[in-house]
């Protein structure tokens, strides 16, 4: 990973937090091996297992999903019993985990994944032309 | 010798003539002398009456005028003190009115609304007639709509979710999105949306029979 992109995944990260109303208490961007790439939230440790648990996860279940369906997993999202949700998707060659606050407002979360994510199978094969309005969209909304 | 005493006599007489003369001469200067000053006295005397009377007069005059001039300020004063009396009571009836005006104002705007509901609202009774259902959570679960636009409505709804209401309508350019707030379903409160241009009423009941029977 270089530099330039550490930075981005920074900026990545600031624009999610930034636009989430309170709806996220921590964000991670981890490499496929599990380590964290760039972080939002302290202490910085949980960040760490967060990144360690987050891009296993997501290989274990594409892996998984893999044998049922020739298809790619778009996210995970995890529902804890206190009512928040870690929500996992790629991003790239990396993942993204996003940890939400109570009661999250999951429209918003998942918009703003969407947002970033890497574009799903369906929109590969849809035009470039259709791709690059979908960015502009993206890129001027808010 | 008689001619000499003639004229003796005659001198003699003559003499006590004009001391006679003189006497009367000087008994009428001391009378008139006398008259004169005793009417300077009774001049200066009157000078001196009528300067105190003039004196009294004056000060009788002074006392009337600051007597007048006490009632007229106990009468400004009264003036004023009515004049304040009638502004307060003018500016309590200026928010009367207000007030009034205020009341007629909303009472009139809601016969308004409630003609305008009766002319031109469009009652949404199926769930086809809606365009997407989203839980409180942001999660659209029929239809489609802008994710962006139902994720930040769902924030704006948290921010108005104590205020129980039934509907909210955001304009934007040159329509209507149209918010109803359904009910809830397992704990989590239900709303629906629907884009026009036109003012609309959702029939929750409805909706929500037709959507149970399809999610279950």
């Amino acid at each position: 990973m270089t530099s330039l992109a550490k930075k981005n995944y920074g900026d990545i990260i600031k624009r999610i937090v930034n636009r989430s109303f309170g709806q996220i208490e921590r964000c991670v961007i981890a490499s496929e091996n599990g380590l964290p790439l760039a972080t939002y939230g302290n202490p910085d440790e949980i960040n760490e297992i967060i990144a360690a648990i987050a891009a296993p996860l997501f290989a274990a279940t594409q892996d998984v999903i893999n044998n049922l369906e020739k298809t790619r997993v778009v996210k995970i999202d995890v529902e804890f019993t206190n009512s928040k949700h870690l929500i996992i998707a790629p991003l790239f060659n990396d993942v993204i985990a996003v940890l939400s606050s109570r009661n999250p407002n999951l429209g918003l979360i998942y918009y703003l994944i969407e947002e970033i994510a890497e574009p799903k199978p369906e929109e590969n094969r849809s035009s470039s032309k259709t791709s690059k309005k979908s960015e502009t969209d993206h890129d001027t909304s808010l | 010798m008689v001619k000499v005493i003639f004229i003796q006599e005659t001198i003699n007489l003559t003499f006590d003539l004009y001391l006679v003369l003189s006497v009367l001469n000087l008994t009428a200067t001391l009378v008139l002398v006398i008259v004169v000053v005793r009417a300077l006295k009774g001049e200066r005397n009157s000078r001196a009456n009528a300067t105190d009377r003039l004196r009294v007069f004056e000060n009788s005059i002074i006392n009337k005028v600051e007597m007048l001039r006490n009632s007229i300020e106990g009468f400004k004063n009264s003036s004023v003190n009515v004049l304040s009396a009638i502004e307060i009571k003018l500016k309590e009836i200026d928010r009367i009115a207000l007030n009034l005006h205020e009341r007629l104002e909303r009472k009139l705007s809601r016969i308004e609304l409630a003609l305008v509901d009766v002319t031109t609202v469009k009652s949404i009774d199926r769930l086809e007639d809606v365009d997407c259902i989203f839980r409180e959570d942001g999660l659209i679960i029929y239809g489609s709509y802008d994710k962006k636009f139902v994720a930040h409505i769902v924030q704006a709804l948290r921010a108005l979710e104590s205020l129980d209401f039934n509907k909210v309508e955001v304009t934007m350019n040159d329509f209507t999105v149209a918010i109803g707030m359904l009910g809830q379903i397992r704990g989590k409160s239900i709303y629906c949306l629907r884009k026009g241009s036109s003012p609309v009423k959702f029939n929750s009941k409805g909706i929500l029979k037709e959507l149970g029977d399809i999610i279950g």
